[in-house]
This record gives C-alpha cells, structure tokens and sequence, in this order.
C-alpha cells in the first residue's frame, strides 16, 4: 500500500508536557483519514509538526517518502494544503484576493484557476465582500480554497466542522467527499465529533495522550464493531443470573436493560426469562457505534 | 523568496494603514512648510534682530522623521502582525517557503515600505517648501547625504522593528512594545543629544563692587557640572552614533560630518538584527 504520510516514534514536547509521546501513525494514498481523539490528544501538535509550523521533539515521519529532516522537505509541502484550527485567511481581503495572495506565495504564473477554484468551494459569488464579513462557513471554506490553491493531492483538514451550523457541516462534507472522489485528493480530518467523520472517513486513527492507540480502516471497524441485541425487562437481577447461567457477554446500560453480546436464539432467551417470571418489555437489534468503539479504546488504553 | 516579496508587495499597496502613512507624512511636510512660511511672515523682523535666518524648509526637512518613527513602528507592527493574527503566516510555511525566506521577504518590504514613507515626507517637504520659499539653504550634496543617510538609518531601524515583529505573535502586543522601543528610543536620543550638546562653560555673572561702591556684573566662565567627560562622554558618544533615533536626530539637525560611521552603525544594525531575528525564528514554534 502506498502512504502519502507516516510517522514512527513522533514526539513533541513542551517543556515537560508530552503533546505526543511516540505516535505511529500511517496515511494511505487516497484514503480520507479520519484522525480521532479527544481535545489536548495531540491531533493539532501532529498536524503543525507535518505542516512545518513546529519542530520535532524526537522520532521522524515521512511525507511523499521525504523524511522530515531531509534538506528538501518543502517539496513534499508543496504537494500538500492544510487548514488547521482557524481557516488562515486575511479578513481584510476578498475571496478573490486571498487567492490571489496565496497564488503569489506559490509563485504561480497566472490567476486563470481562481473562479473555478471559487466556484468549487461554493464562493463563486462573493464579489468584493470581504473575508472578515464572511459566516463562519464561508471563512472555512475560503480556507479549504486556499488550501487547494496549488492543486495539491493531500489536504489536511484540522476540527473542519467546528463551530459550524448543520447546513454548513453538510456543505463542507459534501466536499471534502466530492475532493476525494472527483480530484483523488487524500484527506487527513481531525475531528471529536465523532458521527460526522463516521459519514466520511475511510480510515481511522485514534489517539490518546499523544500516543496512537489503533489504526483501522472503515471496513474493518465496521467488522469488529459488535452488534448486540439491547433487552430491557422487569426483573434484572433474574436477567443476569440466566446470562451469567448461559455463558453470554454482557453490559447492563441501565437498571433495567442490557446489551448482550454474541449468537443467540431469542425464543429461547426469552421462554427461559418467563419461566423464571420475569417479562421482556423490549428487544431490539443494537451495533455499537464508532462513540462507543472510540470509548471503549480509550478506556482500555487508560487501564 | 521572490515569490514572497511579490506576495508581501501585493498586500502592501492595498494596505490601508500604508496609505495612511503616506497621507500623514506628506501632510505632515506640507503643514511644517506653512506653520514654517506664516511664522517667517510674522515674525520677519524678529527673526532679523536676532540675525537669524529662516528661508528655506531644508532645516526641517530631516527632522520630521523624529515623528514619522511612531507611526512606521505601528505599521510594521501591524503589517508583519496581520500575519499571525490571520493566520495566513502558515499559507506561506505550508506551500513549502522556509522560514529564513519569509523572515528576509518580511524585512525587505518593511525597509522598502518605510524608506517609501520617510522619502515622501522629506521629498513633500522640500518640493513645497521650495515652492513657498523659492530657495534652498543646503547644497544638492549635502541634501543628497541627508537623504541617504536618514534611509539607511530607516532600514537599520526597521530592521529593529521587524524583529520585535516577526518574534511576538499577538498583532496587538508586538504593535504596543514596538511603540514602547521607539519612544524609549526616542527619549534616549533627547537625553544623549542634551548630555552631549551641553557646555564644558557658561557664562555667569559675578558681583564685583569697585573702590567707588559701584557695583558691577562681570561675566566670568564657569564650569559646567553636568558636562560629561573621559569614558562616560565616550560611551555617550558611541550610543550616539549607534542608536537609530540619535541617527535620525543628528541628520536632522543636518549633522552629516559622521555620515560614513552612521551608515556603518545602520549596516551593523540590520545585518545583527536580522542575523537575531532569523535565528530565534527558525527556532520558534507557531500556533
């Protein structure tokens, strides 16, 4: 598999504080990259070492096969556009000559590409409005447009969603999708928000502590992400002791209902449950969701 | 680095606190040409019984540069500053530029954007001057020392500022100490210029009564106490000639008999402060 980006053994520390602390992580070519983590795990420290704008404690990564320190690094930048946290625009300026000033520090020849560009973006009318009179959306998305000035092939996206109404989270979905699929541009998102990358993300990376706890791709994820059957009942206690008798994996989620784990026969759950007088006031088919997947990692990294 | 200074360059002249600049330093060189053209219309026979000679506007020319500092101290601040407040210093890391390129693009548009600032007053100032008054009081040499001088002086100074500039990443705070350092600056040279221009005597009258009982007052030579000497006026002197605000003040008193050692000073001061600069900014980590 070619990777567009990978790291072995990253650490960034300040002062005494371990932002990341080893974090291996793999980003294959064309995937979109889901990077999750809770706020403070390391998914911005990560992207400003890749983006140049922090030094390496220790450790190395490898962008375009260009390791870090190699005295020519700023070839593989070149290939690359990011927003991280803030969309890095100059407010006092159009759409247009945001553009126009980030072609200028690409050297590029000519402007003919910046209609298209806004017209990709869905800021093909501003006119002469001015950045700083932009909705948040807008702003984000004049930030993606400038991240793609240069037509790079991997764009790395940090928080994208972050403080933005749901149209506005369904318009920048939509294209950082569209990038993917129509351009072929590998995408790499930070995100907590967990059930908008699940709509998207090809593969996942999760963090915690600065340290990558697994890598997995969607496919895969959506393989070990447990179904379980979610009972709720009149009498708990009797629940248990017949799942305990019965050998099943088990969570009571509240005092009175229960995901459980593994092949059942629900007939027989159920006969054995009423003859020990106790009703199923419910069943239903239940998967575990990537919040609860991404849970679970964590609190396991953490014992 | 080219593509950078273009980029720089580009956003410089929409800047609208550039254009401001221009607006204040040629207002500023056409009001002291008039305040200048009415007070010698008043006070044309004052002038005369003091045997002073006010004609031109070369005198001032140089000095309104003692003004213009805060005002390029502000915009540097802000102009490097927009950067990090907008974040857009990133867009330029991002794409591959090094740092060294983007610290020496930020320079050399600052130097070019202040030198443009300062020249304008000086050349509003000396046109309409020249157009009120009809005559000059410097030699073409002389002005033309003057002049490069005070831009050399500019470009070490700005130098100074974009290192403040380039090294606090909050737009405002950068923008406040670099008008702190020019106002120490400022009452540093004062302070320097009156220590060193003061002198070694003066005159003080003494009380002498003749064998008649008359009274007189003669004139006797005292010592200065505040006159400085040895070391102390040697150290005095070197800070003198080495910080900008004292260039710019000793040029504006059209004091051009040290130009070669303060262009060397300048020189000395922009390759040392950009020298900082770059590394401290290599060095430092961006949000």
């Amino acid at each position: 598999m070619d990777y567009i980006l990978q790291t072995q053994n990253l650490c960034k520390h300040y002062r005494h504080f371990k932002a990341l602390d080893g974090l291996t992580m793999n980003v294959p070519k064309g995937a979109i990259y889901g990077f999750v983590g809770r706020n403070g795990a390391g998914k911005t420290t990560l992207i400003r070492l890749i983006c140049g704008l922090q030094t390496v404690t220790s450790g190395e990564f490898t962008l375009y096969g260009r390791k870090n320190t190699a005295s020519d690094i700023e070839k593989s930048r070149r290939r690359m556009g990011a927003v991280v946290e803030t969309p890095s625009i100059y407010l006092g300026m159009t759409a247009e000559d945001n553009l126009k000033m980030q072609y200028r520090n690409l050297g590029l020849p000519d402007f003919n590409d910046i209609p298209d560009l806004l017209r990709l973006v869905g800021l093909g009318n501003t006119g002469k409005k001015k950045a700083k009179n932009f909705s948040l959306g807008m702003r984000q998305r004049l930030g993606i447009a400038v991240a793609l000035a240069g037509n790079p092939d991997f764009l790395i996206l940090d928080e994208p969603v972050n403080g933005l109404d749901p149209q506005g989270i369904i318009e920048i979905r939509e294209l950082i999708i569209k990038l993917n699929r129509e351009k072929n541009i590998t995408v790499l998102i930070s995100s907590h928000i967990l059930d908008e990358l699940s709509k998207l993300a090809t593969h996942y990376g999760f963090i915690d502590g600065g340290v990558m706890i697994k890598e997995i791709s969607a496919e895969d994820l959506e393989k070990s992400c447990r179904k379980s059957i979610r009972l709720t009942v009149s009498d708990t206690k009797t629940m248990i002791k017949i799942l305990d008798r019965i050998g099943l994996d088990y969570t009571l989620t509240n005092d009175s209902t229960a995901d459980i784990f593994g092949q059942i026969t629900v007939t027989k759950l159920v006969n054995m449950l009423s003859a020990e007088n106790c009703e199923v006031l419910n069943i239903s088919e239940h998967e575990e969701s990537l919040e609860s997947y991404f849970m679970n990692l964590v609190g396991g990294a953490k014992k | 680095m080219n593509k950078l200074i273009k980029a720089n360059f580009s956003r410089l002249f929409k800047s609208m606190f550039f254009k401001v600049c221009l607006i204040f330093s040629a207002g500023l060189g056409i009001l002291m040409d008039m305040a200048r053209y009415i007070d010698i219309q008043k006070n044309q026979e004052l002038y005369a019984k003091f045997g002073v000679e006010y004609k031109s506007a070369d005198g001032f020319a140089f000095s309104l540069v003692l003004y213009i500092i805060f005002a390029i101290s502000a915009f540097t601040a802000v102009f490097v500053g927009t950067d990090y407040s907008d974040c857009t210093i990133r867009n330029k890391l991002m794409v591959g530029n090094k740092r060294t390129e983007i610290y020496f693009a930020n320079f050399i548009t600052c130097a070019v954007a202040n030198v443009i600032i300062l020249m304008t007053s000086i050349i509003v100032t000396l046109g309409f001057g020249y157009a009120l008054f009809r005559v000059t009081s410097l030699t073409a040499k002389e002005t033309a020392i003057c002049i490069i001088i005070q831009c050399v002086t500019m470009i070490g100074f700005s130098a100074i500022l974009v290192l403040i500039s380039m090294l606090i990443q909050s737009k405002a705070s950068g923008a406040v100490t670099a008008l702190i350092m020019t106002i120490v600056m400022f009452l540093a040279a004062m302070t320097i210029s009156n220590k060193l221009e003061a002198p070694e005597y003066y005159e003080d009258l003494t009380e002498i009564t003749s064998e008649t009982g008359e009274v007189q007052y003669v004139p006797v030579e005292t010592k200065n106490p505040s006159y400085i000497t040895g070391t102390k006026r040697e150290i005095y002197e070197l800070l003198n000639d080495i910080l900008p605000c004292n260039q710019f003040y000793q040029i504006a008193c059209c004091n051009t008999e040290n130009a070669g050692k303060l262009a060397i000073y300048s020189a000395l001061i922009m390759i040392l402060s950009n020298g900082a600069g770059v590394v401290l900014f290599r060095k430092k980590d961006l949000k």
